[in-house]
């Protein structure tokens, strides 16, 4: 098949046609599958209105409702100044409601008060502490045109929501996998493995400890010793900055967040990038590059890593939707990103148990569906670049 | 070359000792580093009685600076198996070890049954997969499963109980039981729901296993001279495959107890049960830090013995295999 769509030799320029490389030959590949296209839609998707949302942390305005904005019902009583009772008039501009929304929202209270004076006017005197809804609540509203996935208990919308949970997931498992995986992972298995010895010896058995400290259960103490100060430390950075950015956009969570999960989770890539570097270092490049003189950072970087790196690529899908994972749980133990950000975990543990459920299905469906689309896409996509990168499985 | 086994079962078991240590030593210094004092944990109030407080101090070994209480604790824990007082159970005081004692064998029953479904049904699961490898049958049966893998224990506890208490409301009876919608002691049926939030999630990873290492046998030459010599499919499979291509299943096990026992937590607090899984997420809540760093413990020793057990297991099921000191 290769040879039916190579280019004949073009004698005279002398030009080359440049062989196909191996990555562009996996992604080929990998389109062929539908199912991983269908998944990779899916990611996209999903991780790219969570992009869209990042955009909000900077004040651009995204067009979505505040995920964070509460609708309960709002009461508000007619103030006396001095014993002189406002007038509606005063009343209607100090809390920006016009009359015939006064009228629409508390039809027993106006009824009972033009029996006794006549026709609500701007002028109209009512009785002091009289109290008049000036908000419905919007609470636990199935999907409508307003709140296309509905409200929560709080009168949030739950599309807006959604999104920015999208975005808690998409940040956490990007960072995560960046500096579990990649820095931690990578890293030391790249050392361990080219420098063997002491250095391997001591990484791998801090890796034994690391792997038989079950993770859960570790994130719970981590989270209780460190949140505090943690939340500090970026109070204080902020204080330094003069801004608030860092505490109120729930960056101290984040990073408590993503770095407890990164040191809990690198001795799995470590170990696998540890055994590809023990075969690899033996090869005669890596010795030719050693006579040559080069020093370590440049064989682990230029020589060894290329080798590797594939691996790690292979490895993304998988642990992304591991991660997704695992926050759920963790904001469940409460040691997960704090209220009120968004987050998958947040909103399913608001959605309650059975009863609610019966009640309110949009509760858990709408952040249940989502996340395990999510996980399952990723699932899928990790299992065809696996089956496309390691062929013996099919 | 070859060590033999025993100088690797103990080498093996060196490592263990050492291994337990560092996890103790590091949980405990996180419990340690957590804010606030623990007399007022111990006493529920903000500003307890100096008094009282010296006499809560003395009680609960909080004297001294943290590598004594270190010391304190780890010789109470190898000599008497003291995992140390519980911050929150008070009237009267209990101990750790004695809360966990109570709950754990609800935990272990859900735990071994859910380990043996995942095995007896995930090894034909994978297998059927394998043997209908480019057919519909095999990415839909591993797609099927992954769907209970991809969806949150907290979602699929309240649905399950859902679809069997009011889902089902005109079926009274569920195979002969009826599913009750939190844990009832001594209600047989009680144990349906946790089971299957324990064993559902793990059947892909275990089914899709079992495929790769039945797939990799199959193109063995042994399977083809089976095949030639006019055995059943059956019989190949059964007798020449599944055989060799189990070996590589003990390596999962420790993984899925380590995973069972964690799923525990969510699964027993979302039903109910009167587990170690519950009540560990009670002390959460309740910052009785005694009780977590125990537990801890526990599950780190269960891991790490599994995984020698295992590793010194393997040298007896597969010949093949000698262990040695790399050159």
């Amino acid at each position: 098949m290769m040879i039916d769509e190579a280019q004949p030799l073009d004698s005279g320029s002398g030009s080359l046609v440049r062989a196909e490389s191996p990555q562009r030959r996996a992604w080929r590949a990998l389109r062929q599958k539908r199912v991983a296209m269908v998944a990779l839609a899916l990611i996209v998707v999903i991780y790219g209105a969570g992009a869209y949302t990042i955009l909000d942390a900077f004040g651009l305005p995204i067009g979505l409702q505040d995920p964070e904005a509460i609708n309960l019902t709002e009461r508000r009583p007619v103030r006396e100044v001095d014993g002189v009772v406002e007038t509606l008039g005063s009343y209607m501009a100090h809390h920006q409601i016009s009359l015939e929304e006064l009228r629409r929202l508390n039809p027993e209270t106006v009824a009972l008060i033009e029996a006794e004076v006549g026709p609500l006017t701007a002028a109209t005197i009512v009785p002091a502490r009289t109290t008049f809804v000036l908000q419905e609540d919007e609470v636990l509203e199935g999907p409508s045109a307003d709140h296309w996935f509905g409200t929560d208990r709080l009168g949030r919308d739950m599309f807006s929501r959604t999104l920015f949970a999208a975005r808690t997931t998409l940040v956490i498992s990007i960072l995560a996998f960046l500096f579990g995986n990649v820095f931690l992972g990578l890293g030391l298995g790249l050392i361990a493995g080219y420098l063997g010895g002491k250095v391997d010896n001591v990484i791998m058995r801090v890796g034994d400890v690391v792997l038989a400290i079950p993770t859960l259960l570790v994130l719970i103490l981590v989270s209780a010793s460190l949140r505090d100060r943690w939340t500090e430390w970026f109070a204080a950075i902020d204080h330094f900055l003069g801004t608030t950015f860092f505490v109120d956009q729930g960056i101290d969570d984040f990073s408590l967040l993503f770095f407890s999960v990164s040191f809990f989770s690198w001795v799995g890539t470590a170990r696998f990038v540890r055994a590809q570097v023990f075969a690899l270092r033996e090869q005669e490049y890596v010795l030719a590059a050693e006579a040559l003189g080069a020093r370590m950072p440049r064989i682990l970087l230029r020589h060894l890593l290329p080798g590797v790196l594939p691996w790690i690529v292979v490895g993304i899908s998988a642990t992304l939707g591991a991660i997704a994972t695992l926050e759920v749980a963790l904001t469940f133990l409460g040691i997960g990103v704090q209220a009120p950000t968004a987050s998958f975990g947040a909103m399913i543990d608001d959605a309650g148990g059975v009863r609610t459920f019966n009640l309110h299905p949009h509760l858990l469906l709408v952040p249940g569906v989502t996340v395990a689309v999510l996980i399952f896409a990723f699932n899928l996509l990790g299992d065809a670049v696996n089956d496309v990168v390691n062929p013996r499985g099919r | 070359m070859t060590g033999g086994v025993l100088p690797f079962v103990l080498r093996r078991l060196l490592l263990v000792p050492p291994t337990l240590f560092a996890v103790l030593f590091i949980t405990f210094a996180f419990t340690q580093a957590a804010p606030g004092d623990p007399v007022r944990i111990i006493t529920g109030t903000r500003t307890p009685d100096p008094e009282v407080t010296e006499q809560i101090r003395e009680e609960f070994g909080l004297t001294g600076g943290f590598f004594e209480r270190f010391g304190d604790y780890f010789v109470g824990l190898v000599t008497r198996g003291d995992l140390g007082p519980s911050y929150f159970h008070r009237s009267p005081q209990r101990s750790v070890a004695e809360l966990l004692g109570e709950r754990v064998w609800v935990s272990t029953q859900l735990g071994l049954i859910s380990l043996a479904l995942i095995f007896l049904l995930g090894i034909p699961l994978g297998v059927f997969a394998a043997v209908n490898r480019g057919t519909w049958r095999d990415p839909f049966t591993i797609g099927f499963f992954m769907i209970f893998d991809a969806i949150p224990v907290l979602v699929l506890i309240p649905m399950m109980v859902w679809l069997l208490v009011f889902g089902l409301h005109g079926v009274p009876q569920f195979f002969g039981f009826s599913v009750p919608s939190v844990w009832t002691p001594g209600d047989a049926a009680s144990y349906i729901v946790p089971v299957a939030a324990l064993t559902l999630p793990a059947l892909a990873g275990m089914a899709r296993f079992v495929r790769v290492s039945v797939l990799s046998v199959l193109d063995e030459d042994y399977v083809r001279t089976a095949r030639a010599k006019g055995l059943g499919p059956r019989t190949v499979v059964i007798r020449h495959v599944l055989r060799n291509s189990l070996l590589p299943l003990s390596t999962v096990m420790a993984l899925s107890i380590v995973t069972v026992v964690t799923g525990a937590i969510l699964t027993e607090t979302l039903y109910g049960v009167p587990g170690v899984g519950s009540f560990v997420f009670a002390s959460i809540g309740q910052r009785d830090f005694n009780v977590i760093l125990g537990f801890t413990l526990l599950v780190a020793t269960l891991f790490v013995l599994a995984n020698v057990v295992i590793d010194v297991a393997y040298i007896f099921i597969d010949p093949r295999i000698r262990y040695s000191r790399r050159a």
